[in-house]
């Protein structure tokens, strides 16, 4: 009963999630205007979102080091675009990541909590520096110019990556490294105990989900012109996966995704409405948002919905 | 020889600033629980009052540490005692509270600066106050009277935690919230005061900073980045980590000023980066 | 939730018995997921680049009706050309009005444009071709984040398709906005920035939509202060520049003129933004003892830097200040300490009663002397002047045709009579100043020949602890 039930719901997921993905694909042939760049942004953040959700929402490691990732992914784009095609670009810029964070989880091994969530906030203005600094010496100057990529490009690059994205996050909860990451966030010693390799299943986990993160970056790149390290290791790309997670919720892959769109298109909408009261406004949403719907929209939307459920039927 | 008395001077004039700068974070973390992303804000909030009472009605900063210091307590009070209270008493655990906290700090973030910006714009202002050197030494007054409110705030705070009722309280409820529940502390109480003094620190190092660097509207988070630094660097919810920590890192950073300036900002977090793999809870850290 | 859990657990329990088969599959759909993403993203990439190549074409025609065929039309039409068929001009822009960059907003550009768009709209609006058209602005807020800004810029040009827009805040969005500009071929006036690394991208022709309005180091401000010191008789400069943009194109520009004028620099010391503690740098400097010390930092820096000199009694002959020293504010809080010392701009009340008339009203506008600043506000004012009669001589909203006269004409403004674009770049005539001098709390232009507004140089400036006393000895 339970059983059929819940493959019900998943093939109307499913074929909510192939509706979306197929309007997302036609969209660019819909309309050549801002919509695209919008969709696209949306997109980007919610790459970020998800990738950052796969690692830290099981495991309660709360990382800041998103911005270092995709800044990376910044300066792969701005050496490597134009003298190769732009697709080997992405992947470079994957693999890059892939390897700095490798480095990091091998660092971090020891750290627990607030501890490692400083470390990866050091880590992305330690970069930050360290590429102004060879910047200065190198090339004597500050900033880059990019090969830039039209819209429609960038927002099909991006499908793509989010496709990926979303693809590798079921498929790491669902294998054993779901599991692995989820005992290592309920007691991480008990976990080691009970054979799981810890270290391996954290690092590798950590490293897969900062490849999309280096992917979204050398994309959006390709819509810049030009960059800096203050624009590529922005510090607000660290901080905005986790309250956009945080306001969609953590629950399952479709909460990160509904939280970076709302949240961006919120944060648009006031930005052109209400200019001058826009980070007021947005304050007191953010503290009214965990203060009456602390398990996000889709956390409220489930209660809602089991209300109206529970009303429905008889009470047990 | 010379050189280094003035990295070491220097360095310990800077640590002072960046010490008092952090033991406010490093309270609210460790024994509210609370990361508060906001902290740097209540920094700013304290240097504009110290500025706006300074040119309005020339009041000398240090007089005005008086008004700023009670009204932020307030304010942190009163946050505390609705909104993160709040949040404790719904977070089914203690991990939970911590991201609600900080993602209710960074609503705070952006509501305090936008308030600030209507009330005081977006311009640069500094408060002119002892801008000079001590005769004969090279010590800047402004920095030197800003390490001795440090190292006064610090004692005082010694004291208070070690020496009084309520201090002991606020000690046994940052070790086991719950077991000092049950010996009959008042734990919502202290968790308020506690949040309150933090923020009462911060808006003390605001009016101190107002002398002593440029202020804007917009400088909260540059500050919040040290305290995070700073506090790692001691260990969270060590009050004299945070002192030490801001010391340590205020000579280091002299020292790399005084041979390649812009390697400063890399040492920082090169420090921080090899003292977490050194000993991973910070210096003082258990 | 409970369905789930038990859904977990049975799954889970599945997984135990038969882990290996459970593992084996997992390893085939993880590769199965592989090949489908990477083809899939093969696809998209190449369904992406048809999709580029068809839009290049059909973006095509309309980039060659842009700026080519411009001579034709307006040669074509003999009859004089139609009044456009709405009633307004929608000016947009992103500005900085949250952030970092808040400043400029509220004290540098935006009390500009403001002011322009009320004194247009008071005398009735722009006339283009007979009609009278007020101008209404669509400003967004764009926290001084480049993302937010660049996204914002091209909802303005996609989405509410504004007539113009303004330029962003601070060079490197300029850089950035210009790659916008000139995919939706919009004109893009500079506003705060500029730098020669834009120059060089324009000579390549790769801005065509481009002006560069403000000053800055090669061609305008580094010669002059170069041809200063040389009048002055200074031989000797050690150099303290921010580890940005600004710094390093200023330090490296000055080496050049420095060398040409045949002044030695004894140090050149890059300070990252955001330092606490300069006096060691100072101390140095202080050894080397030359006669003129220039600060090409940001106003935080520079602000830090004159404190410590302060502090150290530490007194060059000379003092230039960056961004932020020609600004009331840094007057403000130094008081007479800033008297004397030189700054990168700059123009002066002073200069013609015109001028000394804007000044009053923009005081007025901006709420005090403290807003207000010595660099910026004239060229832009000069510049929206400029702007405004471009399109009334363009009897047009078209982008193209304005831009076409941006390049050619030259107009009347309150900055010179003769203001013109030389490929693109503010000609270096018209600006009324280079650099400038605070005397008893005064902005002067102190540029060699008819520019200077003042009867002598201060040089060498009055010792930091004398000044406030000879400002008040000089007015009585």
């Amino acid at each position: 009963m339970g059983k059929f039930a819940l493959t019900k719901n998943r093939i109307v997921s499913l074929a909510i999630l192939v509706v979306i993905l197929v309007f997302l694909a036609l969209l660019p042939t819909i309309t050549k205007g801002y919509l695209v760049t919008l969709v696209a942004d949306m997109m980007r953040y919610a790459v970020l979102t998800v990738a950052w959700v796969v690692f830290c929402a099981p495991t309660g490691y709360l990382s800041l080091a998103t911005a270092a990732f995709y800044g990376l992914g910044f300066y792969v784009a701005a050496v490597f675009n134009g003298p190769l095609p732009f697709a080997v670009v992405i992947i470079i810029a994957g693999v890059v990541a892939f390897i700095v964070a490798l480095l990091i989880g091998l660092l971090t091994l020891r750290l627990r909590g607030v501890y490692f969530t400083i470390f990866t906030f050091a880590v992305v203005l330690l970069v930050n520096n360290v590429v102004l600094e060879v910047e200065r010496l190198v090339t004597g100057t500050r900033g880059r110019f990019v090969e830039t990529e039209t819209a429609q490009t960038a927002f099909y690059a991006m499908l793509v990556v989010l496709i990926a994205t979303l693809l590798t996050a079921v498929l790491i909860r669902r294998s054993r490294y779901g599991l692995a990451l989820q005992s290592i966030g309920e007691y991480e010693e008990a976990a080691a105990h009970s054979g799981i390799n810890v270290v391996m299943t954290k690092v590798l986990v950590f490293a897969t989900t900062s490849v999309f993160m280096g992917m979204a970056g050398a994309i959006i790149a390709t819509r810049r012109t030009y960059i800096d390290p203050g624009i590529a290791f922005n510090m607000t790309t660290s901080f905005l996966p986790v309250l956009m997670a945080m306001f969609g919720g953590m629950g399952n892959l479709v909460g990160p995704v509904i939280g970076a769109a709302v949240f961006t298109y919120i944060g648009e909408t006031l930005l052109t409405r209400f200019p001058d009261l826009y980070m007021l406004i947005f304050g007191v949403v953010l503290i009214l948002a965990i203060l009456f719907m602390p398990a996000g929209i889709l956390g409220l939307g489930q209660q809602l919905w089991r209300k109206v459920k529970g009303g429905r039927r008889a009470p047990a | 020889m010379v050189v280094l008395r003035d990295i070491v001077i220097t360095g310990l004039l800077l640590g002072g600033i960046l010490a008092l700068v952090s033991v406010g974070f490093s309270l609210q973390y460790g024994v509210a629980r609370v990361l508060n992303v906001s902290h740097g804000e209540f920094i700013m909030l304290g240097a504009f009052i110290t500025f706006w009472l300074f040119t309005s009605v020339d009041l000398n900063p240090l007089v005005s540490l008086v008004v700023t210091a009670p009204l932020i307590f307030v304010i942190g009070w009163f946050l505390h005692a609705t909104l993160f209270r709040r949040l404790m008493n719904t977070a089914p655990a203690l991990g939970v509270f911590e991201g609600w906290s900080m993602l209710a700090s960074f609503g705070l973030l952006y509501v305090v600066q936008n308030l600030a910006r209507i009330i005081w714009g977006s311009q640069t202002h500094q408060v002119i106050f002892l801008n000079r050197a001590v005769t004969g030494a090279q010590i800047p007054l402004n920095r030197l009277v800003a390490l001795g409110v440090c190292v006064v705030v610090g004692v005082v705070f010694y004291l208070f935690l070690t020496r009084t009722r309520l201090g002991k309280a606020i000690r046994a409820s940052a070790q086991d919230p719950t077991v000092a529940g049950m010996m009959g502390v008042n734990i919502n109480s202290v968790l308020a005061i506690c949040f309150g003094l933090g923020l009462a620190m911060a808006g003390i190092a605001g009016s101190l900073i107002s002398t002593v660097y440029a202020i804007q509207t917009s400088m909260g988070l540059q500050y919040t980045v040290i305290a995070m630094i700073v506090v790692i660097l001691g260990g969270l919810g060590s009050i004299t980590g945070a002192m030490i920590g801001g010391v340590v890192l205020g000579i280091v950073s002299q020292l790399v000023t005084h041979f390649q300036p812009t390697m400063t900002f890399i040492a920082y977090y090169v420090i921080i980066i090899i003292l977490l793999l050194a000993r991973p809870k910070g210096i003082m850290g258990k | 939730m409970a369905d789930e859990e038990t859904r977990e657990t049975t799954e889970e329990g599945l997984a135990e018995r038969k882990s290996l088969s459970r593992r084996e599959f997992l390893k085939y759909a993880g590769l199965a997921g592989a090949t489908v993403a990477v083809a899939g993203g093969l696809g998209g990439l190449v369904a992406a680049c048809k999709e580029e190549e068809t839009t290049t074409t059909t973006a095509g025609p309309t980039t060659t009706a842009g700026p080519t065929t411009t001579a034709g039309p307006t040669t074509t039409v003999v009859t004089g050309p139609e009044p456009p068929a709405k009633d307004k001009i929608v000016i947009g822009a992103a500005r900085p009005i949250s952030g970092v960059n808040a400043l400029f907003e509220q004290a540098h550009f935006g009390p500009a444009y403001k002011l322009w768009v009320e004194d247009v709209n008071a005398a009735g609006g722009l006339n283009v071709a007979g009609k009278k058209m007020p101008i209404e602005l669509k400003v967004y807020d764009d926290q001084s984040d480049l993302d937010t800004s660049m996204r914002l810029l091209t909802k303005l040009m996609e989405e509410d398709k504004v007539d113009f827009v303004f330029a962003p805040c601070s060079t490197a969005f300029l850089f950035a906005a210009a790659g916008v500009a000139n995919a939706h071929n919009y004109i893009l006036m500079s506003a705060e920035g500029g730098a020669t690394t834009l120059e060089t991208e324009m000579k390549k022709g790769k801005l065509p939509w481009f002006f560069q309005v403000l000053n800055y180091s090669n061609h305008a401000q580094m010669p002059v202060f170069a041809e200063i010191c040389k009048e002055l008789g200074a031989k000797t400069t050690s150099v303290m520049y921010i580890d940005d943009l600004h710094g390093i194109e200023y330090q490296s520009q000055w080496q050049v003129y420095a060398a040409s004028a045949g002044i030695e620099i004894l140090s050149n010391t890059a300070v990252p933004p955001g330092i606490k503690d300069v006096s060691s740098i100072i101390k140095k400097i202080q050894q080397e003892n030359p006669d003129i010390v220039c600060s090409f930092q940001y106003p935080p820096e520079n602000i830090l830097t004159i404190q410590t000199m302060m502090q150290l009694n530490y007194n060059p002959k000379g003092v230039l200040v960056g961004p932020g020293g020609s600004t009331q504010a840094i007057y403000d809080i130094f008081q007479g300490g800033m008297d004397g010392c030189m700054f990168e701009g700059a123009w002066s009340p002073k200069q013609s009663p015109e001028v000394q008339a804007y000044y009053e009203k923009l005081v007025k506008y901006v709420g005090g002397k403290a807003n207000v600043d010595f660099w910026g506000p004239l060229i832009y004012r000069a510049e929206l002047e400029f702007f405004g009669q471009a399109i009334e001589k363009a009897a047009t909203l078209d982008q193209a045709k304005v831009a076409e006269v941006m390049r050619t004409a030259h107009f009347k403004t309150i900055m010179s009579d003769d203001t013109f674009f030389t490929n693109q770049l503010l000609d270096v005539s018209c600006y009324a100043g280079q650099i400038g001098q605070w005397q008893n709390g005064f902005p002067q232009v102190i540029d060699p020949g008819p520019k200077r507004t003042t009867d002598k140089i201060w040089y060498p400036k009055p010792t930091w602890a004398e000044a406030p006393a000879l400002a008040t000895a000089s007015t009585t």
